[in-house]
């Protein structure tokens, strides 16, 4: 049987560890899509869940599918990607799941999440930069509306800021790691 | 006459000979100039022309044995590798040589065989067979990558013991 729940999660890890939860409940992800998640009754604990970024976006890239295709030998189901999260899972029977083993390929993707965030955050800021600008400029020649001197350039600025320190917590793992990586090779 | 050296030259360039030693020394050149660096190219304050003996050195045998270690996961992918092998085999094989000390994670490993094809460490097994499991085998380059490892690991290894025998006596 089938079971829909909407959830909506700003910290892949903590989201990760929401599906393993259910996993282990009986509940096992089958399809994912922003935050609808499709849960089927299984034996608990019966997968393990894992989520990746992923350099493009989207199930139908050309380099994803290769990606996915590569990972179906490898015994790892592809649950869902929705823009560049990917959602996998391998049966628990066959072992501890994780997709990344050595220091290299970890920092490779903190970075890429990393750098996902402060782009979001910069792209938010340049916008809210921007209505500033257009709102002084309205102010000087004495033009006031709510809305557009406000309201859009202080939310679109706490969008940049919000996105900035959502990234905070993969910068600060990401920097852990490349301090291990000055003493150990792999 | 011209005509005549024309055409010699044609030749030269359009042997299968000439694209496989370029292709050697090319590859030779690529490996050595990522993984030497000697204390010349960084004193050597001309930059705009490569130093003398690092290019004599990139393309003859190489002066000094300084390069940089493999990684785990590079250096078990590339010996797995010895026999041609797919995905699920090279990750069931560094496991069983490793004794279940190194397990590869399919992103890591994924990203290890891109990068050794991308670097010609190892090149696509082409079977006759048309299942859509790639098969992968090492090449000469990566073999000689792997023997010149197996001797700084020694080295490693040697100075270790040695050194620690010393202080427990």
């Amino acid at each position: 049987m089938k079971h829909t729940t909407f959830k909506f999660f700003y910290n892949y890890e903590k989201e990760e560890r929401w599906i393993n939860s259910m996993s282990a409940k009986g509940m096992a992800l089958v399809d994912y899509f922003w935050a609808r998640y499709v849960f089927e009754e299984e034996e608990p604990g019966k997968y393990i869940y894992k989520i990746e970024f992923l350099d493009k976006m989207g199930s139908k890239n050309i380099e994803n599918i290769a990606y996915v295709n590569f990972l179906e030998d490898l015994g790892v189901e592809c649950v869902g990607i929705y823009m560049h999260w990917a959602t996998f899972r391998k049966e628990a029977k066959e072992g501890p799941f994780e997709i990344f083993t050595d220091l290299n390929s970890r920092i490779k993707s903190c970075r890429k999440i990393s750098r996902w965030w402060l782009s979001l955050a910069a792209f938010e800021g340049a916008i809210g930069l921007y209505e500033s600008i257009l709102a002084a400029i309205q102010l000087s020649i004495g033009k006031f509306s709510f809305l557009s001197t406000v309201i859009f350039p202080s939310l679109i600025m706490a969008f940049a800021i919000l996105f900035f320190s959502l990234g905070w917590s993969i910068r600060a793992k990401l920097k852990e790691l490349i301090k291990e990586s000055k003493i150990y090779e792999a | 006459m011209i005509d005549l050296i024309s055409h010699f030259c044609n030749n030269i360039f359009n042997s299968k000979l000439f694209v496989n030693i370029t292709k050697i020394y090319i590859d030779n050149y690529i490996v050595l100039r990522y993984s030497f660096i000697t204390v010349a190219d960084i004193t050597s304050n001309d930059t705009s022309t490569p130093n003398q003996n690092f290019m004599k050195g990139a393309f003859l045998m190489p002066e000094s044995n300084e390069r940089g270690a493999l990684t785990e996961a590079v250096y078990y992918i590339l010996l797995s590798l010895y026999q041609p092998m797919h995905g699920y085999g090279i990750m069931q094989n560094v496991s069983a040589l490793s004794h279940g000390r190194v397990n590869l994670g399919p992103g890591t490993l994924y990203g290890a065989i891109n990068t050794l094809l991308e670097k010609h460490l190892i090149e696509s097994f082409s079977t006759d067979d048309k299942s859509r499991k790639k098969q992968y085998i090492i090449t000469t380059l990566g073999k000689e990558i792997i023997i010149s490892e197996i001797e700084r690991l020694n080295e490693l290894i040697m100075n270790g013991n040695q050194i620690v025998k010393e202080n427990v006596e």
